[in-house]
């Protein structure tokens, strides 16, 4: 029947011209002398049967509304712009935060997938160790397949940085459900001796999205490789860049440790349960072998086991865009915001628009159309509206959000897809506000004073959100300002950092120490390398750790790090007392701390020679030194203190080291390195790059806040604007008899403006009240640290605000002035 | 406007449906073949008439087809289709049972 229906529709004027002969057949053969009556009537009575009436009654709705819009043209191109931008920069904020962070990556069969993780009574790690994987995937029997990998950085051509590597199994790209989207990824049983995949972005990036790439050879870690494909997968941590196999590590890492040693746990593993088993039953089918591999292998005094999680969960974004997450989350907050604000000012608008339109509505309503037909009428128009706004915020919410990605060099990949749900919900809501704030009161009352007052509060209301939005823009903007400025506590500035792995190369702690020294030796002999100094981390670097002693130093996080003496000469961290470390110094008798961290914990800087950590039940060190604080990890933290410890041999391995350079000379410390050991290639790169990484997250917030909040501003003045010329517009006599009878211009003006006031002055202070008492709390704390109070940025928000308020009420209220009063009269 | 003076209620799908059942009728026979069996009785009004068919074209119980009627004029002519014979079987019998358990009541209570 539905099929008859439509096919109805599509042929319907062949159908009704048919009924209409038959009818006037009928009508002929009775000669007219039963009850036709309207013919016309009867027969829209017989086609009516079909159903397509109130298709019918919306096509005229629908045309009557483009007329209207086309001769209101002002009014439908503001609504359609406000539209669009609260539509477009809501569905861009969002893009980016699931683009980013929340969208999980889509993994072939997740619930089927377990992370291990090794335990012993030693602790429990995320590492697994490789033979003890290996072990596993042969003698489990629960598990179809184990998938490996371990992250790593090498060199890449002959550039000076390093690049993200995985080193993974063979299966990987098959178990994960990745794809190549040119040439191949890794197979199980596939030869991939000096293979490697590289994702998307890298192959755009570094490669200049050649087509020749695939099948190129390039040099990795200084070893030739050839590209064998190209994947847009990304695993487990946010960046890739690279994916080269497991099983070759000791081509890339000659003397590899990994396939020999029991002990290390630094392989991430994730395994496939066979079909029906649980991940219960598969934890206690491992206890067996492994037991057992215990009596076979002696060498395992820590007795391992093996835990299981459920897999998808460890797919997430690393712990490092946490913060970025935490800013991004306030954004979206204030896209909130900047919604509200725009419903409240389409609401706004409408009333005004119907104002003008009253004329018509009582033409209708005698006409005979009633109040349901003439509420049909605005729904149809307002649907046409929110269908054209939605259109066009699509694309605006698409523009924004690649200019967000491209501008901001986010350090995470993003993928970028419009959500159509959330497009319509946005579309959805603004259409409501738009019915139930703007249609309906405004056909309920007729009362003119009562649609001011509507008006003033939706303006109150918008005043409030921008007032919100310019404090927090303000305060962020600040904060910014303060800490690219800001002493830092010391000098990273031509600062060079040189990383390489010796363990991955199997290198005995006496061995790297060595090469250390020697390395130390070599770059004393370049006059471009002006100090030099080893770490286990680098200042402002991802791999720092903080920790807390919250019996001693509560509310106080504390940053560790090894270092060995030359480490505060180099970044000219002044000691306020005490000694650096000295040979016989080990991490077990001797620590320096930060004056800030041996105040709280003492209430002094005198605390030479005292325990460390003060009121530890078991093993102390002693305080040989205090340094001056210096902000190593978080520049925008005010919560940090430092602590260092002395480099031990065993810390040789994972060591990195330092050097001042001369300006823009960073080859001289790659070459230093090349005289000690040519085969091993380390990267170096400059400091600033990781002071340039912690900038962004409060420079994302500053640009983001301000922009969106003069786009609030914006808004609210459009909204104004709006206001002030319809009061104008509707008191044109009045103003016409005042200015006849002599009132002044000012006077005048104030008539038109002191409607304003009130609302103005409400939202602003509604505004201020919510930021300074109700948001103090989450902005000044952890990751934002902005200040509440900042008088100046209080002040410029405010003044910003009602300057814009007064510029948009000024130019229509200026027209009142040259209202010519007997024109003014005339009108009715 | 009444709609259907002397039809009863319901019932006027299931007698078009019905005097289709003797082969194709054009609107106007429709009403005059109703008028004429039911012995003057019944009026169908094309009021009623014209939503009834344009119903039974959309439940494709009957098929349009232009004709030329005995007095040389064009018209439209309705042909019953099967589906359309099913459903008319099925109102009569319906309508039937119906009349009769009205009718026993009416006697009973008398």
């Amino acid at each position: 029947m539905i099929w008859r229906r439509l096919y109805y529709l599509l042929r319907r004027s062949k159908f009704e011209r048919e009924l209409a002969e038959e009818m006037s057949a009928h009508q002929e053969e009775t000669g007219g002398q039963c009850g036709f009556g309207n013919t016309l009537r009867l027969r829209e009575e017989a086609a009516d049967i079909w159903g397509w009436r109130w298709l019918q009654e919306w096509k005229q709705d629908a045309t009557h509304g483009v007329r209207v819009f086309r001769r209101s043209p002002s009014f439908t191109i503001t609504a359609v712009a406000v539209l669009a931008l609260g539509i477009g920069l809501n569905l861009a904020l969002f893009q980016v935060l699931n683009g980013a962070f929340v969208a999980p990556l889509k993994l072939r069969d997740p619930k089927t997938l377990v992370r291990l993780f090794q335990d012993s009574k030693f602790g429990f790690s995320s590492g697994v160790n490789y033979n003890l994987a290996q072990f596993i995937k042969k003698e489990s029997g629960v598990f179809s397949g184990i998938v490996l990998e371990q992250y790593a950085r090498m060199g890449w051509q002959d550039t000076l940085e390093q690049v993200d590597v995985r080193l993974v199994s063979a299966n990987y790209f098959d178990e994960f459900g990745a794809r190549a989207l040119h040439g191949r990824v890794f197979h199980e049983g596939d030869n991939t001796s000096g293979a490697i995949v590289i994702s998307e972005p890298f192959w755009r990036t570094n490669l200049g999205a050649s087509p020749e790439a695939v099948g190129s050879k390039v040099r990795l870690n200084g070893r030739v490789v050839t590209i064998s494909g190209i994947t847009n997968f990304y695993g487990a941590r946010n960046t890739a860049a690279i994916w080269a196999p497991l099983e070759q590590i000791e081509y890339l890492y000659p003397g590899s440790p990994l396939k020999t040693d029991w002990h290390a746990r630094n392989v991430d593993a994730y395994a496939r349960l066979k079909p029906g088993v649980s991940v219960a039953a598969a934890k206690d089918a491992l206890r067996a072998p492994i037991t057992e591999l215990g009596r076979v292998r002696p060498e395992l005094q820590d007795e391992p086991w093996i835990d299981l999680s459920s897999g998808s969960n460890h797919f997430r974004r690393s712990r490092d865009d946490k913060e970025i997450f935490v800013v991004i989350s306030l954004l979206v907050g204030i896209a909130v915001l900047v919604f509200s604000i725009t419903c409240a000012n389409l609401a706004s608008l409408m009333v005004s628009h119907l104002s003008a339109r009253a004329p018509e509505f009582r033409m209708r309503s005698n006409l005979g159309a009633g109040r349901a037909r003439v509420l049909r009428q605005l729904v149809t128009e307002s649907s046409l509206l929110v269908a054209v706004g939605l259109i066009c915020g699509w694309f605006v919410g698409y523009g924004v959000a690649r200019v967000i990605v491209s501008r901001t060099a986010a350090p995470f990949e993003v993928m970028l897809s419009p959500d159509w749900r959330l497009a319509a919900s946005a579309a959805g809501i603004a259409w409501l506000a738009i019915i139930l704030v703007g249609l309906l009161p405004a056909l309920r009352t007729t009362r003119q004073e009562r649609r001011n007052r509507m008006q003033r509060v939706l303006i109150g209301v918008q005043v409030t959100g921008s007032c919100i939005l310019l404090l927090v823009a303000g305060m962020a903007t600040r904060k910014f300002q303060n800490v690219a400025t800001a002493d830092l506590g010391f000098q990273f500035e031509n600062v060079a950092v040189l990383e390489v792995s010796l363990d991955r190369y199997g290198a005995a702690p006496d061995a790297a120490a060595s090469y250390w020294a020697s390395l130390r030796d070599s770059a004393a002999s370049d006059p471009r390398l002006r100090g030099v100094a080893l770490a286990t981390t680098v200042p402002l670097g991802n791999s720092l750790n903080e920790g807390s002693y919250d019996r001693d130093a509560p509310g106080l996080k504390v940053v560790r790090m090894t270092v060995d003496a030359p480490f505060f000469d180099l970044f000219q961290i002044p000691l306020l007392s005490g000694r650096t470390f000295q040979p016989g110094d080990t991490r077990d008798n001797a620590v320096i701390i930060s004056r800030r961290l041996a105040e709280q914990m003492y209430g002094s800087v005198n605390v030479i020679g005292r325990g460390f950590p003060k009121t530890s039940p078991g093993h102390k060190s002693t305080i040989v030194g205090v340094a001056a604080d210096a902000k190593l990890l978080k520049i925008t933290a005010t919560n940090m203190a430092e602590s260092y410890i002395p480099m031990t041999p065993d810390s040789m391995k994972t060591a990195l080291l330092m050097a001042r350079v001369d300006n823009n000379q960073l080859d001289a410390l790659r070459a230093a390195a090349n005289r000690v050991n040519p085969s091993i290639t380390p990267s170096v790169r400059w400091m600033r790059e990781g002071f340039e990484s912690r900038m962004l997250a409060p420079k994302l917030m500053s640009l983001g806040s301000t922009a969106i909040g003069v786009l609030a501003l914006a808004l609210t003045c459009i909204g104004i604007f709006g206001l002030v010329a319809y009061t104008v517009s509707l008191r044109t006599k009045e103003i016409g008899i005042r200015m006849a009878l002599g009132a002044r211009g000012g006077s005048v003006l104030w008539l038109i403006v002191r409607g304003l006031t009130w609302p103005v002055g409400i939202g602003a202070i509604i505004g201020a009240v919510v930021v300074i008492i109700g948001l103090s709390k989450i902005l000044q704390g952890e990751p934002f640290f902005v200040d509440s109070s900042d008088p100046l940025a209080i002040a410029g928000a405010l003044t910003a605000l009602i300057v814009a308020a007064l510029a948009a009420s000024l130019g229509p209220a200026a027209r009142a002035l040259r209202i010519d009063p007997s024109t003014a009269l005339r009108e009715q | 406007m009444p709609r259907d003076t002397g039809v009863p209620s319901g019932t006027l799908i299931m007698m078009v449906l019905q005097v289709l059942r003797n082969g194709p009728l054009h609107g106007y026979a429709i009403a005059q073949r109703i008028h004429l069996l039911s012995g003057d009785e019944l009026r169908v009004e094309e009021g009623s008439l014209y939503p009834a068919l344009q119903k039974l074209l959309m439940q494709g119980w009957v098929k349009a087809v232009w004709a030329v009627s005995e007095s040389g004029r064009k018209v439209r002519e309705y042909h019953l289709t099967t589906s359309g014979r099913k459903q008319c079987e099925a109102e009569v019998n319906e309508y039937e049972r119906m009349a009769a358990a009205v009718k026993a009541v009416l006697k009973g209570a008398r």
